[in-house]
């Protein structure tokens, strides 16, 4: 049913858009710009849309857990993006409550199957 | 890439940037130039510019900004201050359009063009139509006031919201997530606000409701505003206001109408005493003052054949005509007028700032 099919790409929406955050913050603790950014989390098993990760970028950004600068000196200009101090602590919190719900979910649905 | 992808990639990137909002463009477009850029290393423009879908799709996500008109906070107060609006400007356009029938019939100008039933009753589907379609022109109108005024109140928040985020993360983030952590306790609980600085939803009402009858009869029947009197059966009106100049006056009198509406929406969507609703009960109350001396001292608002008319049937209509006539003075109404609507305006203010620094200061 296409209906089923729109409840499901919501519901899947949902469930991945925490973890993109973790994901994203994960691989900022060195400078990287947008599409090595893409290609990174792909090759990692993490698909993330271009036009999904931009506008993340700048609202972490806004919330002062990124911080970015225009590069100009290479081949063309590229936007870096890197975790700033708080950016590294709110990381931290959020990798260990992240490996607990793991966890706790995977018991869950251990139990389930 | 070549001249022809590059124009390929320009063209994908003006369809995107055009639908975003005008802060965000310029940022937007360097951020696309790069990442196409990127994408057609590997694989062509066209096959990247593909991957990354339908501009207005792309568009829609990109742009982080608010895509509704009223959120869930005024929400509730939007859609009950609605109802009282439509219901009100519904049933006193019927109103009017029942007296009008009325009146029509009393006064014969109907009858006596009518033959037989089926004119009548011809005449009565006529008259329905023409007052079904007043109806929902007047309330389209009246849903399009109110919906606008609660958007600007919307939009006005969302940018106190921004800045509120923007103190936060430089404030707190400063000192680390550690700092935030502070543990609840019932002690926290800040007071609930006292109860003499609500205002009440039926505070509020009567002067909706006073508002959008008045506004429905200046616009729809300004000849109700007259001197009703009978004279061997037939119903004399003498008009009050200037109604030959009404298409000046009338805007004005809505623009009066209009600033005190936005104050009732804002007193009732902010719910209580506070800065807020403080300033804009001084900035109405000003504005309304200053709009009513024009109305009344400037414009020619009062009918000035009033009294002339009136003493036409002095003679022959009841007594107290001719001393109508004798007393009647436009002038001295306007002051008694601007002096009454300045006191009320000012107890409404002084209202305000009383109960705002007695109670709603901490807000």
């Amino acid at each position: 049913m296409p209906a089923d099919n729109e409840l499901l790409s919501n519901l899947l929406m949902e469930l991945r858009r925490g973890t993109l955050i973790l994901s994203v913050l994960s691989q900022l603790g060195e400078p990287k710009y947008g599409y090595s950014l893409v290609q990174n989390l792909t090759q990692r098993g993490v698909e993330i849309e271009p036009n999904t990760l931009y506008p993340l970028l700048r609202r972490l950004e806004n919330q002062g857990l990124l911080e970015s600068r225009w590069e100009t000196a290479g081949q063309r200009p590229r936007k870096y993006y890197q975790r700033t101090k708080d950016g590294t602590l709110i990381y931290r919190e959020l990798k260990s409550e992240w490996e607990t719900l793991c966890s706790g979910v995977g018991n869950l649905l251990e139990e389930e199957s | 890439m070549t001249p022809d992808e590059i124009e390929l990639m320009e063209r994908y990137i003006y369809q995107v940037t055009k639908r975003l909002p005008q802060s965000q463009r310029k940022e937007a477009a360097m951020e696309l130039r790069e990442l196409i850029s990127d994408m057609a290393e590997s694989e062509s423009v066209e096959e990247a510019l593909t991957k990354l879908g339908a501009p207005d799709k792309f568009a829609e996500q990109y742009g982080d900004h608010a895509r509704h008109l009223i959120g869930g906070e005024y929400y509730d107060t939007y859609v009950w201050f609605l109802k009282v609006v439509l219901i009100c400007t519904a049933a006193s356009l019927l109103g009017v359009s029942l007296i009008d029938g009325i009146a029509g019939l009393v006064s014969g100008d109907n009858l006596i063009s009518l033959g037989g039933t089926g004119e009548i009753i011809l005449n009565l589907l006529y008259s329905i139509g023409i007052t079904v379609g007043k109806c929902v022109i007047a309330c389209v109108a009246a849903f399009g006031a109110v919906t606008a005024v609660f958007a600007i109140l919307e939009r006005h928040s969302i940018k106190l919201d921004i800045k509120d985020k923007k103190e936060w993360s430089i404030n707190d983030l400063r000192n680390g997530p550690a700092a935030q952590k502070e543990e609840w306790t019932p002690k926290s609980l800040t007071p609930v606000p006292d109860k003499a600085s609500l205002i009440s939803r039926g505070e509020s009402i009567v002067g909706i409701v006073f508002i959008v009858i008045f506004s429905v009869l200046l616009i729809l029947a300004p000849h109700f505003f007259s001197v009703f009197f009978n004279i061997d059966g037939t119903l004399i009106t003498v008009p009050v206001f200037n109604l030959e100049r009404w298409g000046i006056i009338l805007p004005l009198l809505l623009a009066w109408l209009g600033i005190s509406l936005c104050d009732e929406i804002l007193h009732l969507a902010l719910g209580r005493y506070c800065r807020t609703v403080m300033l804009s009960s001084i900035i109405c109350g000003i504005l309304n003052i200053v709009l009513s001396f024009v109305i009344l001292k400037i414009f020619p608002i009062w009918n000035p054949g009033f009294a002339e008319e009136i003493a036409m049937y002095a003679d022959i209509g009841p007594q107290w005509l001719s001393q109508l006539a004798a007393h009647w003075n436009g002038n001295l109404a306007s002051s008694i007028l601007f002096l009454i609507i300045c006191f009320a305006t000012l107890l409404e203010i002084g209202t305000a700032i009383y109960k705002t620094v007695k109670y709603g200061m901490d807000k």
